[in-house]
């Protein structure tokens, strides 16, 4: 933990964010405006910020631009020529040195990459209202869609949602009893965010979606032709799951109602 | 005559504004809310104009062409022996340093096209739509319905409207007809209201639904 964050100001990260005036190309209040120059955004007074654009460099355009005889290439040599010099990583006809080292490391083409959602930033966007209207005594099962759409996930994620306790998990014991009770179906869940949010009285159900699933489940609207069956989860995986996951998700629930 | 008239103090500060809804008749109608945080947004000439010069870019058909050395007609044939003749070498005739020969480097067909992030387009338009309502020259119209499809009636209307002619977004297929031998009049539907129409007229006459769908439309995320 470093120091103590700045200050959030709230009232910085709303409409006064800039101070309009400051930008320079606003028209302020108390500008005057004559009638007969078209308003107060006359077309011919529109303009852009000073700097936003930068001028094209002309080379070989004369010696006044500065750029003229060389085009600031320098004299001779490859590197002057068209197409540059020579490729990237070239040493000239030494051993580059990505050849001289032996190489290492390995790929692990079933390795899994999870986009992680941590308590606190579920708790901040289910109270900040990102999930709709939230029933906190019999809530509705949220999907990763529901994660995707409230923005607390990114869209593209690749193989799921893992939840963790965050900061949650470091607090002393009994401290994080006041956990809102959510119900979730997401890939993959920490010990301890699975406790928090099971003595809440919530629950977490570890579902298996491949890419084809995850996609069906994130955009359904891309399959017109009707949803994919759900894909069974490989036998290597089955360990850290609870079940499959369907299509359309969330699982009917057996219990309740 | 010489109007001038300053910019309200507190424009920009995204309050909502109550402005009357008229008949097109001119009989008040009512009075309808103007969300600040579309026709109050500070008056962001930057952006403005980022926005036109986008779309004036887009509207650009680029039909722009010189022939280049291989697209003039004219033979290929070689001017003079290369060797001998104790002139200079001439391989062709339509080389651009020769008379008649081709341009090099001209103007070619191609689209002016540049992309503008749909947040910068969006905002574009609710500025433009402020600096009307800024101006005080945005006026709703409940509808044109009723309205008898000839172009003198629409053109009594406007002047009695605006008291000058504008652009009218939000019109149907008969007030377009009405209104489309009137120079300085541009009748849009709501979908197609743009900064460059708005900025170009001194008036913008809404009708209450395309008003309505307007703002929806301005409130509506984007869809990326």
């Amino acid at each position: 933990m470093g120091g103590a964050a700045p200050p959030r100001d709230d009232e910085t990260r709303g409409f006064d964010f800039y101070d309009a005036a400051d930008v320079g190309v606003v028209r302020g209040p108390g500008t005057v405006i004559e009638h007969d120059t078209g308003g107060v955004l006359a077309l011919n007074a529109l303009r852009d910020v000073d700097g936003a654009r930068k001028n094209r460099k002309r080379v070989g355009r004369g010696v006044g631009s500065g750029k003229g005889k060389t085009s600031g290439r320098g004299h001779k040599g490859q590197k002057a020529r068209s197409g540059g010099g020579p490729r990237l990583g070239f040493e000239g006809g030494q051993t580059p040195l990505r050849l001289t080292l032996p190489k290492r490391g390995a790929h692990n083409p079933h390795a899994m990459t999870f986009d992680v959602v941590n308590l606190n930033a579920l708790r901040a966007h289910v109270e900040a209202g990102r999930f709709g209207e939230y029933d906190y005594e019999n809530p509705r099962v949220l999907t990763m869609k529901d994660f995707v759409d409230a923005g607390l996930s990114n869209r593209k994620i690749k193989h799921g949602v893992k939840i963790l306790a965050g900061a949650l998990g470091d607090d002393a014991e009994g401290a994080d009893d006041a956990f809102i009770k959510v119900r979730l179906e997401v890939s993959r869940a920490s010990a301890k965010a699975k406790e928090i949010i099971e003595r809440a009285g919530g629950s977490v159900t570890r579902v298996h979606y491949n890419r084809l699933g995850l996609r069906a489940l994130l955009q359904p609207e891309k399959f017109p032709r009707g949803l994919p069956k759900p894909a069974r989860a490989p036998p290597k995986i089955r360990p850290f799951i609870d079940r499959e996951g369907t299509l359309p998700a969330p699982a009917p629930l057996e219990a309740d109602s | 005559m010489r109007v001038r008239w300053t910019i309200a103090e507190g424009q920009g500060r995204g309050e909502d504004a109550v402005v009357p809804v008229y008949s097109f008749d001119g009989e008040a109608r009512g009075s309808v809310e103007l969300p600040g945080r579309i026709f109050d947004q500070p008056l962001r000439v930057d952006v403005a104009h980022r926005v036109v010069r986008w779309q004036r870019a887009k509207a650009r058909k680029g039909l722009h062409k010189t022939k280049s050395r291989g697209e003039v007609a004219g033979s290929t044939r070689k001017v003079r022996p290369q060797k001998g003749s104790g002139r200079a070498r001439v391989g062709n005739l339509k080389a651009p340093q020769m008379r008649g020969g081709g341009t090099a480097h001209g103007p070619v067909v191609r689209s002016h096209a540049h992309a503008l992030p749909k947040k910068v387009r969006r905002m574009g338009l609710k500025v433009a739509l402020s600096a009307k309502a800024a101006e005080g020259k945005l006026i709703v119209v409940d509808s044109f319905a009723g309205m008898e499809p000839k172009t003198r009636a629409m053109k009594a209307t406007l002047e009695r409207l605006t008291g000058d002619l504008g652009l009218a977004a939000g019109g149907d297929e008969l007030v377009r007809m009405s209104a489309r031998n009137l120079p300085h009049v541009e009748v849009l539907p709501q979908i197609g209201a743009n900064v460059y129409s708005i900025l170009r007229r001194r008036t913008l006459i809404v009708t209450k639904s395309g008003l309505e769908q307007l703002i929806a439309r301005l409130d509506a995320p984007i869809k990326r």
